[in-house]
């Protein structure tokens, strides 16, 4: 009789063991919003209940982007009660980290947010893990010529691209006028600025430096600004040439030395990652802030004081004799697509189609000052934008040439980690401009 | 009792639903990270077999994989070095705090039951350049030319880190030698003073060598902590600048989650157990004394 209560004992543990490495339920999702309990009305009872699951690099639900994305998925669960839609946010790294997690195992979510770049989409597409879109199913909602490039691969389509993406240099008006500087319009005045910033305590520019994407983006720039062609750095990419022994590209890399000489980069700069970046920026610790356009809410983020908000302003990255304020590095960035194993392909294909109504994602994304479509949008110009908006609207719309995707997304993950490497080296000044370009070329020698 | 234990099969049937858990959820994972850091697998996708290639380019060919582990060893120096006897000494004070003893035992455990998200956070803004409590104080004493960008700068970085990650296990360490000195009994105290042993002599002979097994334990999961570092990295500097405070989690973590190696990572892994096992051994082999006993 003991023995067998031992061996019950024993399987009892086991269980309750087991109990406690269950899976718990995820309903931890930042923000999600459940289906409103309205009573389902006599046709949406003979309706299937669909739930659809929705990965969201967009953490902040109660702010800019986000709140817009909620906005939407909560006004279509509304108008399709049978639908529930669960959201799961992650800020963009930890994003794109899980992302793989759910990749690899082969359990994508129903929709996703995905970029419209060979880092992120090519292994997904290539690996059969996404539904093919019809793009004739979303003639309504006006893409912008070109935007949905990245997201196709041989002639067919896997996402739909959601912003414009371009890269700005944000400044501080009070803190220019203050101190009687005024705001650069070359390369050669932004190291000048950036020396008179300091001799008074300030901090000149920052970014987010310790996640580091947008200093490929900015050393692009830097590049242009000496070569005048942005197509420079994609030739090398194609196997046309190297970043090593070419003087344009020393050049642009001594330029960024030029600006860490005289501390143009913020205390901390290399920790500083994209909250801290732009927190130093908006509660006026650093007079520029070089980061995307979608950063338009900067002009009416209440979190920041009122004379940030009023002050704050953008332009194109300063100038010089060969490139000009109107060769801009813009490109199609997020977007979403939709996984192959979905259930319910037609419920997520109906849902995009109504979330990229243009009354929807490009209008709201516009009027609230968050960010700029990649859909067309001049309908919705009401002629109350903030000055942030119309300012970035001039930026972008005298473009004369455009960068495309970034640099560091045109290749696998480990060649973007070497390129990011090697800019926050060269950024924090522990690498010669020579090393630099050696260890660009490295990176470019793992792409296949 | 004793007859049922002797039963080969009962003590088979209470020793395997463990011994399956350890197989599977231990020894299992090892193996397959021993494998796949033979591959060139990127996550998503089909992967080839590459045989030692990753394992010997950690070994040989990796400055990162070298500073991390590095790093590690200087954590655990600072921590057996500096952290223990600090913490020892206070719990020697502690103990011996009469009324306020509760009171500073709570103050000096607090660090350790705070989120470590949130003391990092905090470190993180102490340390801040600019609006950073640290240097604003280095101000207000007039020792401005003191004021450092203490994370960002490649050279200090490491040693605030260290010193974070000290801070956080100090209420831990204490709080074990605090245990270890309220199991020694009272009696040994009287008896040493009676013998005409001095408060000094009272702790290098009699209290320190029977505090013996729980500095044994200590030391233990000092040296686990230190090596398994990874969460106030992560939280802190993400082991930058430049990987000047990357931990082997950490790196681990970014190789196989931020470049997508996860053959690499693997591999990393698996070098990371047997750097774990040898130093296991070490540890055994220096504990091997035997110790005083009460």
């Amino acid at each position: 009789m003991k023995k067998w209560l031992t061996i019950c004992a024993a399987i009892i543990l086991v269980f309750t063991m087991a109990a406690c490495g269950n899976k718990t339920t995820n309903n931890g999702t930042e923000g999600a919003t459940k289906a409103p309990e309205s009573t389902p009305s006599e046709n949406n009872e003979t309706l299937e209940q669909i739930t659809l699951k929705f990965f969201s690099a967009l953490a902040d639900r109660s702010n800019g982007m986000g709140k817009i994305e909620q906005a939407i998925i909560d006004s279509y669960m509304q108008e399709n009660p049978n639908v529930k839609i669960e959201v799961e946010a992650l800020q963009d790294e930890p994003y794109k980290a899980k992302a793989k997690v759910y990749a690899s195992t082969e359990s994508l979510p129903d929709i996703m947010q995905s970029w419209g770049q060979p880092s992120f989409i090519k292994p997904l597409i290539d690996s059969g893990l996404l539904l093919e879109l019809n793009s004739a199913d979303f003639e309504s909602s006006g893409f912008i010529a070109g935007s949905t490039d990245g997201f196709s691969q041989d002639g067919k389509l896997y996402g739909l691209p959601r912003n414009t993406d371009f890269l700005v240099l944000y400044y501080n008006k009070k803190m220019f006028d203050d101190n009687g500087i005024s705001v650069p319009t070359t390369v050669s005045d932004l190291v000048e600025v950036s020396k008179q910033f300091r001799a008074k305590g300030i901090n000149p520019i920052t970014t987010n430096a310790m996640e580091g994407w947008s200093l490929p983006i900015w050393f692009e720039y830097a590049q242009q600004r000496t070569s005048g062609d942005f197509n420079k750095v994609d030739a090398v990419l194609n196997g046309e040439g190297t970043f090593s022994g070419d003087a344009d590209f020393l050049a642009a890399a001594q330029s960024i030395l030029d600006l860490a000489d005289v501390k143009a980069f913020a205390d901390g700069f290399l920790t500083a990652d994209y909250g801290t970046s732009r927190n130093l920026f908006g509660q006026g610790q650093a007079a520029m802030y070089i980061m995307g356009n979608w950063e338009a809410g900067l002009a009416t983020d209440e979190n920041f004081p009122a004379e940030f908000r009023d002050n704050v302003g953008a332009i194109s990255y300063p100038t010089s004799d060969k490139g000009k304020a109107s060769d801009l590095a813009a490109w199609f960035g997020g977007g979403y697509s939709i996984s192959k194993s979905t259930k319910h392909p037609e419920e997520a294909v109906k849902f995009m189609q109504y979330f990229f109504k243009p009354e929807n994602w490009a209008k709201q994304l516009w009027q609230t000052g968050s960010g700029t479509p990649a859909q067309k949008f001049d309908e919705f110009l009401t002629g109350e934008e903030s000055a942030l908006q119309k300012g970035l609207v001039d930026v972008f719309g005298s473009t004369t040439s455009a960068s495309n995707t970034p640099f560091h997304d045109l290749g696998t993950d480990e060649y973007k980690t070497k390129v990011m490497d090697a800019h926050q080296k060269l950024f924090g000044k522990s690498i010669s401009p020579e090393d630099f370009l050696k260890e660009l070329d490295a990176a470019v020698a793992l792409l296949p | 009792m004793h007859k049922l234990l002797s039963n080969r099969r009962t003590i088979f049937a209470l020793v395997a639903p463990g011994l399956f858990l350890f197989l599977f959820m231990v020894c299992f994972p090892i193996m397959m990270s021993a494998y796949y850091g033979m591959t060139d697998w990127r996550g998503i996708g089909s992967y080839q077999f590459v045989g030692l290639d990753n394992y010997m380019k950690i070994l040989f060919n990796d400055p990162v994989f070298w500073r991390s582990l590095m790093n590690a060893l200087l954590l655990l120096a600072a921590t057996l070095l500096l952290q223990h006897p600090i913490a020892l000494l206070f719990s020697i004070l502690v103990t011996n705090a009469g009324r306020f003893e509760k009171l500073f035992r709570t103050i000096f455990f607090i660090p350790a039951v705070i989120s470590i998200v949130v003391t990092s956070k905090m470190w993180v803004s102490v340390f801040h350049p600019n609006y950073g409590v640290l240097n604003k104080f280095l101000t207000a004493v007039g020792l401005e030319s003191w004021k450092q960008d203490w994370l960002g700068d490649p050279s200090i970085a490491i040693w605030c880190v260290i010193f974070v990650i000290m801070w956080q296990g100090f209420g831990y360490a204490l709080l074990l030698y605090y245990a270890g000195l309220q199991g020694i009994p009272k009696d040994l105290y009287e008896a040493a003073e009676l013998d005409g042993a001095g408060r000094v002599k009272l702790y290098t002979k009699v209290v320190i060598p029977l505090l013996t097994p729980m500095v044994r334990v200590a030391v233990v999961i000092a040296v686990t902590a230190c090596l398994k570092q990874m969460e106030t990295i992560f939280l802190m500097t993400n082991g930058g600048p430049i990987n000047t405070t990357q931990f082997i989690g950490n790196y681990l973590y970014k190789t196989a989650f931020t470049s997508s190696l996860y053959g690499y990572g693997n591999a990393i892994s698996v070098i990371f157990v047997i750097v774990c096992l040898i130093i296991t051994v070490i540890m055994n082999r220096a504990f091997k004394k035997d110790v005083g006993e009460f």
